[in-house]
């Protein structure tokens, strides 16, 4: 399987690189929808720190810009929640992604 | 000629090859830009409140228009969660934006508080490098049109930092948000590529 390394691919891979972003991609993509409250608590617990709202709805829009997750808005009169989910597109580059991985490990790149 | 010293002409397909590569390293440069500007105009609202023609005026959406431009054209751009109602928020917006992830900041200040907020910002020697204001024109020191506490903050910005632009989505000659913003990062795009490792015409 090859990837083509397209400015959407490119967008994927700028999302990806940061290791918070990486750690809300694994959770989310092993499951169903996941609040937002749900992800906060995820990596409060495999991090032991705490992490606020703030740079978690930046880290988590970073990957909604990136096409890696789609953002579900509930409302009800107090307040608005939010759900993650990955996408497919992003579910087959990251495949594609874990491939490439795969095989770099088998066969690393000899320099040239 | 004895101690002379001779070129070789570099053949075309070899330019082309160069070129090539080059447009495609640009491509692949994913600048990672953050927009700051007003919220909602009625928080209840998905800003619908805004009439279509009045959405010109509305910084909100015009916000929201530069980060959609920005998506666009292969930056990844984000904005701050307006709905979280956050404690200390622009304390964790400056933590953000010191990240050396964020490439470049575009900030529309709407009010006193936001200017309090851009003045914050560009203090800051880590962010006020990313730091690009986008003001209405006629806010802008250049036009002296507004004697406005925002455009003295906007004054003493240009004096000091120099990267505050006037707009206006209404008149050509001062273009819209979108051109300004799209101009820049094409330029940034560059400035990146020009800092990639060295490359050949084989590779």
């Amino acid at each position: 399987m090859t990837l083509k390394p397209d400015i959407k691919v490119m967008r994927m891979i700028k999302a990806l690189d940061s290791p918070t972003r990486m750690q809300i991609v694994n959770l989310i993509v092993n499951s169903s929808a996941v609040s937002f409250t749900g992800i906060r608590e995820h990596l409060e617990t495999l991090t032991g720190k705490t992490i606020s709202k703030g740079t978690l709805a930046y880290h988590l829009d970073i990957l909604v810009q990136g096409n890696i997750l789609t953002r579900e808005l509930s409302r009800n009169p107090d307040r608005t929640y939010s759900t993650y989910e990955t996408t497919e597109e992003a579910k087959k580059t990251l495949t594609a992604l874990g491939i490439l991985i795969e095989h770099e490990k088998k066969e690393p790149a000899t320099p040239q | 000629m004895e101690g002379e010293k001779r070129y070789d002409l570099i053949d075309g397909d070899a330019l082309n090859k160069i070129y090539d590569e080059l447009r495609s390293r640009l491509n692949n440069i994913v600048p990672l830009v953050v927009v700051c500007g007003p919220g909602k105009c009625d928080p209840d609202e998905d800003c619908t409140a805004c009439e279509p023609e009045k959405r010109m005026d509305c910084m909100y959406h015009q916000r929201n228009a530069l980060k959609t431009a920005l998506n666009d054209s292969g930056c990844l751009a984000t904005t701050f969660e307006e709905d979280l109602e956050l404690e200390y928020a622009s304390l964790q917006e400056q933590i953000i934006l010191r990240e050396p992830e964020v490439d470049i900041v575009f900030i529309f200040p709407d009010s006193r508080g936001s200017a309090a907020e851009l003045l914050q910002f560009t203090r800051d020697p880590v962010i006020r490098p990313k730091v690009r204001v986008l003001v209405p024109h006629q806010y802008h020191p250049l036009y002296m049109e507004s004697e406005s506490y925002l455009t003295s903050v906007y004054q003493e910005l240009m004096a000091t930092h120099g990267h505050v632009y006037p707009y206006d989505p209404r008149n050509e000659a001062h273009r819209t948000p979108e051109y300004i913003a799209l101009m820049m990062m094409g330029a940034y795009r560059l400035y990146r590529l020009a800092h990639l490792p060295e490359m050949s015409a084989d590779q």
